[in-house]
């Protein structure tokens, strides 16, 4: 192909590129926002958070699909399932580990995600699941550039419930006091506040942000057991990068790997998986802190 | 009330405030942190009304002594008696809801979040308090004017005096029965500790009874009305403020004991 | 046989200083592996064999990073996979002998590993972590989408087997080493033997590093980071060559793999494979020289039992799917350990009673206890310098931590450094000993100007410290957190170790036994091989002490060496401090706690607000006004109330007044 050749079709393809990236990267964020809420209040993140948007996925497709519930009902079985979950991964592989200051947490929360994947295999086999969108599968033209009605929802209601998350932890008072042990765990005990119960808190917020993901992006991509694995680590790539505390760096990251990944996947399908994550391998050896994050020395 | 040169003076009266029961009894407290032991039997009372100070050079035991009282610390053993109740072990959310509020040293306010939302954090656990109309947070915004000047800016971006009026306004929001102050004079310049002793007994004026723990002993004996005074985890001495501002023991359990030689007047009291 | 014959030391090359149990239990080990083969020949066992054999040596590569060294690897499925490949490859395409791809596949991972360690071992935590999974993600996807070079989810095929004197291993139907009548075994077995060997190999050299210095060294890591730079480790060496070196392991493991059936695909290399390796790590027992077996052993051998049982007639329908998903197991078996039984099936076994009699520890060697320290201290040539901060400042961002202060600490002497909270004493003592760099003013030893130098380096010129929280090596003995101290005066070589040369071995003796007489110098002798952490904590600053002095300082820096420590050990802790000055050691103390300071200082200096106030003798300072008035607040701005004549306060029955 010469170089006017390669330069149109690039050029034609980028809107669509533009729009299902920022459709995925918003997904990313939603993601990655879970690892902040759970990091900043606890330092720990559940590394599992991709198997329980996986989880998430193929129980709408239960429910939608197999059971023809209504998708408000579906969403409200997926978010008490995904608060339930996110208990008992938080009592069972968290709590148990963190007095001991020592990184078991990271190895548990990963036999977690072992856990649900295969249960997923188990429950819905391996095949690929295709879940509807509420809004059909009619892509809608505009200007030349193809874009699914479902992926504009998916951004609309990803950004939707991130400023949703943001304005409970800056306006509400419960949100203030998640806050409040994030920034300083004694303090916040002295207030009354009870900061175990806050830790279970930030774990179930986490879980049920994964679990919407998982119900948006589940008509976008197949859903199916071992859609989770990427997704969470290209989402806590997208949380290292834009910096653990900070949400909106987050978001920004977030939409720029979605972006930066259908662009790679247009030079070359095969590679846009590895795209993601050569960035983050370069990006940690040159500030293994991360981009935003403040340095803190340690006290001798 | 002032004194002969214009400077407050404790309110003294022939009669220590608290001659009822005491309010906060605490009784042979030991506490560890780790294998390190930092409190070797420690007793204080503090009556109702009182100011009662707790000195001694750093690391002597003073902040322990107010962190095991209010829950951030276990103790391995010993009674904490608030009205009664034996507090000892608690957690510190459900202290604090007791009535016993401590305002922690170093200030340690939620420098992300603005002074207001300190405000309303310190009310937790009682909704009615925290609520825009509240007739506290309208109060505690006037204790100190700067605080409603500035109410709507993050509490890091204030100064260390600042963060101190916030930290206790906070407390004070709680609604204590008793405060525990720790070292509030720590890192200020010395006319905001002349501030800060003045909101002592401002405070103890309208009714809170204070433990108030320093390292600068002139401050908290011109303030308290009582003191007890620690080093390596125990009380040395204890009696009415006057007496243990003359006692030259106190500058040795700062400054560790004289080599035989004779010290320069040590009784820093003396020349009042 | 006697426990004293079991327990006497060989003077042997690989085995120097080896007992006669540890020797019979290597040759043992190697009898059993070449004999009960011969007695199952059956293939389906040596298939699991084997891969028992090579996931050992993969997890004894993993257990050196995660659990001695400490680092999170997720990422070493993708070695394994850069190890089968790279093996693969050589010898399918360039026909290659088949022992040499075995080596070059290893070495490449290490390679490959090193490449990734070095600019990522900065990073922590769960960011390590996500390095090493975003690796293992990369690795996969090549390996599934490079489909020109690795055929993808096709697979390489036909990948030759080792050859066995002449014929490829997996044509060896049928070996008669001793003509028709004799013994013969097949094909298989000679690989369980290739692979088997290599594993006892494995174990043997790294247990040689792990007993040793090498292994000291990475414990001590692992458990202080900062009180090892200080001892003069480079730390971050130490941990890229502990993560090349179990990639080498991982890689060669995976080399084996390659050539057990002669087929490999892309589909093996999942990330799953580096959970796999963990689980083996942990259940076995990390950070014990067993557990990687045990783990490999139980591990192996438990999918296919659950394959076996999930044939079975009796096991419920809706349970089978569930069996058979042995990965299932592997998660919660991993969750489950780690909660409860941290060191794994390997601490469970020591723990067991009747074990512990039939093996009971074989003790070091003894060592001569002697009284009084025989070297000089300081006598090693260079002249004692004193130790100069002039002028320094400190300043982060607008707090003006240290504003100005000079200091010159006297060879010899005791000087002692107070202040209240905040004067700034901790501040200038990091600025000595260059953990922090002054931002204002010089530090030097004598001449030699320190302001850039890292911490290893000042370590290395002879000034020490200790620090306010005991830096010690928690889990290792006393005898070995002093041993730690030398070295920066230890020699020998990382080949050394591996092969337990006569030199080797003659180094750690002589030092062993000079730290014994540095024990005895400060009476601790007795505590030489209790472990650290479980010693009362006025001991466990002596321990510190006794490591700072390991390194033979000119200048040793305590910073708050009475913090924590019982009113009742006080005492002990001066007159140890007073020995060493008279030792010859010069003594920088910076105290709050007033009567060990006061008491045993030549010379002190006070601070506040980051600005010297006060000099001299302890009676001259302790009688300063300025000093009075910064540690008890202004007499003039506060009204004390009226005293009356005569009446002194009451002394407390709990409390000591007089002194």
């Amino acid at each position: 192909m010469d170089p006017a050749e390669i330069v149109s079709t690039f050029l034609r393809i980028l809107p669509q590129a533009i729009v299902s990236g920022v459709a995925l990267g918003s997904v990313y964020a939603l993601i990655a926002q879970g690892y902040y809420v759970t990091f900043t209040t606890t330092e720990t993140v559940n590394f599992a958070q991709g198997e329980f948007l996986m989880v998430g996925a193929l129980t709408s497709y239960t429910l939608l699909v197999l059971s023809g519930l209504n998708f408000l009902v579906a969403l409200v079985v997926v978010v008490v399932l995904m608060a339930v979950m996110g208990v008992v991964v938080e009592r069972v592989a968290i709590r148990p580990l963190r007095q001991l200051l020592s990184v078991g947490w990271i190895l548990s929360t990963v036999g977690v995600s072992v856990i649900l994947r295969q249960f997923a295999e188990i429950y819905w086999g391996r095949e690929q699941r295709r879940v509807p969108s509420i809004f059909g599968d009619t892509p809608i033209f505009i200007g030349g550039t193809g874009i699914f009605p479902q992926e504009v929802f998916v951004i609309v209601a990803s950004l939707l419930t991130m400023a949703a998350l943001l304005f409970f932890l800056k306006r509400s008072t419960f949100g203030k006091a998640l806050q409040a042990v994030a920034f300083n765990p004694a303090a916040a005990g002295l207030m009354g506040i009870n900061v175990r119960q806050m830790v279970v808190v930030a774990y179930i917020i986490s879980s049920i942000l994964a679990g919407i993901a998982g119900m948006l992006v589940a008509p976008i991509i197949f859903a199916h057991a071992e859609m989770g694995a990427l997704l969470g680590l290209k989402a806590f790539a997208a949380a290292i990068i834009g910096g653990i505390e900070n949400p909106i760096g987050i978001l920004l990251v977030g939409i720029g790997l979605g972006i930066a990944e259908f662009v790679a996947a247009a030079i070359n399908a095969s590679f846009r998986d590895a795209a993601t994550f050569l960035i983050l391998i370069l990006l940690l050896a040159w500030r293994p802190q991360g981009l935003f994050q403040r340095v803190t020395a340690e006290k001798v | 009330m002032t004194g002969p040169s214009g400077t407050p003076s404790p309110t003294v009266t022939t009669e220590a405030p608290g001659s009822s029961a005491p309010v906060l009894s605490v009784r042979n407290l030991v506490v560890h942190y780790g294998q390190i032991q930092a409190l070797d039997g420690v007793s204080i009372d503090v009556h109702p009304g009182e100011i009662v100070a707790l000195i001694g050079s750093n690391g002597a035991g003073k902040s322990t002594t107010l962190r095991a009282i209010s829950g951030m610390v276990r103790p391995t053993s010993g009674t904490i008696l608030f009205e009664g109740r034996n507090v000892a072990g608690l957690p510190s959310h459900r202290i604090v809801r007791l009535g016993l509020v401590h305002v922690p040293e170093g200030r340690q306010v939620f420098a992300n979040q603005s002074v207001r939302d300190n405000l309303i954090l310190g009310a937790f656990q009682r909704p009615e308090d925290r609520q825009a109309g509240s007739h506290l947070l309208d109060r505690e915004l006037s204790r100190f004017p700067v605080l409603r000047e500035r109410q709507h800016q993050l509490a890091g971006t204030l100064s260390g005096g600042e963060q101190q009026m916030l930290a206790i306004s906070r407390g004070l929001m709680a609604r204590p029965k008793v405060l525990l102050l720790d070292e509030p004079s720590m890192g200020l310049a010395p006319l905001l500790v002349k501030q800060v002793a003045e909101t002592v007994q401002q405070l103890n004026a309208e009714g809170v009874t204070v433990l108030l723990v320093e390292q600068m002993a002139t401050m908290a004996l011109s303030v308290a009305h009582r003191a007890y005074v620690i080093q390596n985890g125990r009380v040395v001495v204890e009696g009415p403020s006057a007496r243990v501002a003359a006692d030259p023991e106190v500058v040795r359990a700062y400054l560790g004991g004289a080599a035989g030689h004779e010290q320069a007047s040590s009784k820093f009291g003396a020349d009042a | 046989m006697t426990s004293s014959f079991w327990a006497r030391r060989l003077s042997a090359p690989i085995f120097h200083h080896v007992s006669v149990a540890g020797v019979a239990l290597t040759a043992a080990s190697l009898v059993a592996l070449l004999v009960v083969p011969l007695l199952l020949d059956n293939a389906y066992y040596m298939r699991i064999a084997q891969q028992i054999a090579f996931y050992t040596i993969a997890a004894i590569g993993l257990n050196i990073l995660v659990g001695y060294q400490g680092q999170v690897s997720l990422g070493h499925g993708g070695l394994f996979a850069v190890g089968a490949y790279t093996s693969a490859l050589l010898a399918t395409r360039f026909e290659v002998p088949v022992w040499v791809c075995i080596v070059v596949g290893a070495a490449f991972a290490g390679l490959i590993g090193a490449l990734v360690a070095l600019p990522t071992l900065r990073a922590k935590g769960p960011y390590l972590a996500m390095v090493t999974i975003a690796f293992s993600v990369i690795v996969y996807v090549v390996a599934q989408n490079w489909t020109d070079l690795t055929r993808g989810p096709e697979g390489i095929k036909n990948i030759p087997g080792i050859s066995w004197f002449g014929t490829e291993i997996r044509q060896l139907r049928t070996y008669r080493p001793f003509g028709d009548d004799g013994l013969t075994f097949g094909g298989s077995v000679a690989y369980f033997w290739i692979v088997g060997v290599a594993a006892l190999l494995v174990q043997l050299f790294a247990g040689n590093l792990l007993a040793g210095r090498w292994g000291r060294t990475i414990n001590a890591v692992r458990q202080s980071e900062i009180a090892s730079e200080t001892i003069g480790v480079s730390v971050y060496r130490w941990k890229v060559g502990a993560f090349a070196l179990s990639a080498v392991l991982a890689g060669l493991s995976g080399a084996f793999f390659a050539h057990q059936d002669g087929y490999i695909v892309s589909d093996t290399f999942t990330f799953n494979k580096s959970v796999e390796l963990l689980v083996f790590v942990i259940l076995g027992g990390a950070r014990s020289l067993f557990g990687p077996l045990i783990g490999a052993t139980v591990l192996v051998i438990l999918p296919e039992y659950l394959k076996t049982l999930a044939s079975y007639e009796w096991v419920p329908v809706a349970l089978k799917p569930i069996i058979e998903h042995y990965l299932l197991f592997y998660g919660a078996l991993l969750i489950l350990f780690l909660i409860t039984m941290p060191d794994g099936m390997a601490g469970a076994l020591k723990r067991l009673p009747g074990l512990a009699r039939l093996l009971p520890p074989v003790p070091p060697p003894a060592l001569r206890p002697v009284a009084a320290l025989a070297r000089a201290r300081g006598s090693n040539g260079m002249t004692r310098a004193e130790l100069v901060a002039d002028d320094v400042k400190m300043y982060f961002g607008g707090l003006k931590a240290v504003d100005g202060v000079s200091l010159t600490i006297d060879p010899g002497r005791i000087h002692g450094l107070i202040g209240p909270n905040g004067s700034g004493k901790s501040t200038i003592v990091n600025c000595l000993t260059g953990v922090y760099r002054p931002t204002g003013g010089t530090v030097r030893l004598g001449d030699v100007a320190m302001n850039a130098l890292p911490p290893h380096s000042i370590a290395a010129l002879g000034v020490t410290r200790t620090f306010q929280n005991i830096q010690l090596f928690r889990d290792l003995s006393v005898l070995d957190n002093v041993m730690m101290g030398y070295h920066l005066r230890m020699k020998s070589g990382f080949l050394g170790m591996l092969f337990r040369t006569r030199a080797t071995v003659e180094e750690e003796e002589r030092f062993r036994q000079e730290a014994m007489d540095l024990l005895s110098f400060l009476g601790l002798a007795s505590l030489a091989d209790t472990e650290a952490q479980s010693l009362p904590y006025g001991l466990q600053r002596l321990v510190e002490i006794a490591r700072a002095l390991a390194l033979d300082p000119h200048v040793l820096i305590l910073d708050e060496p009475a913090a924590g420590v019982p009113a009742g050990e006080i005492a002990t802790l001066s007159d140890v401090i007073r020995r060493i000055r008279d030792a010859g050691v010069t003594i920088l103390v910076i105290e709050h706690h007033m009567d060990l300071v006061m008491g045993i200082s030549d010379h002190v200096t006070a601070l506040d607000y980051g600005r010297k106030i006060a000099e001299g003798t302890p009676e001259e300072v302790q009688a300063n006004e300025r000093v009075i008035v910064a540690y008890l607040g202004p007499k003039d701005m506060f009204a004390l109330p009226a005293t009356e004549p005569g009446v002194e306060s009451t002394p407390t029955s709990n409390g000591v007044v007089a002194r």
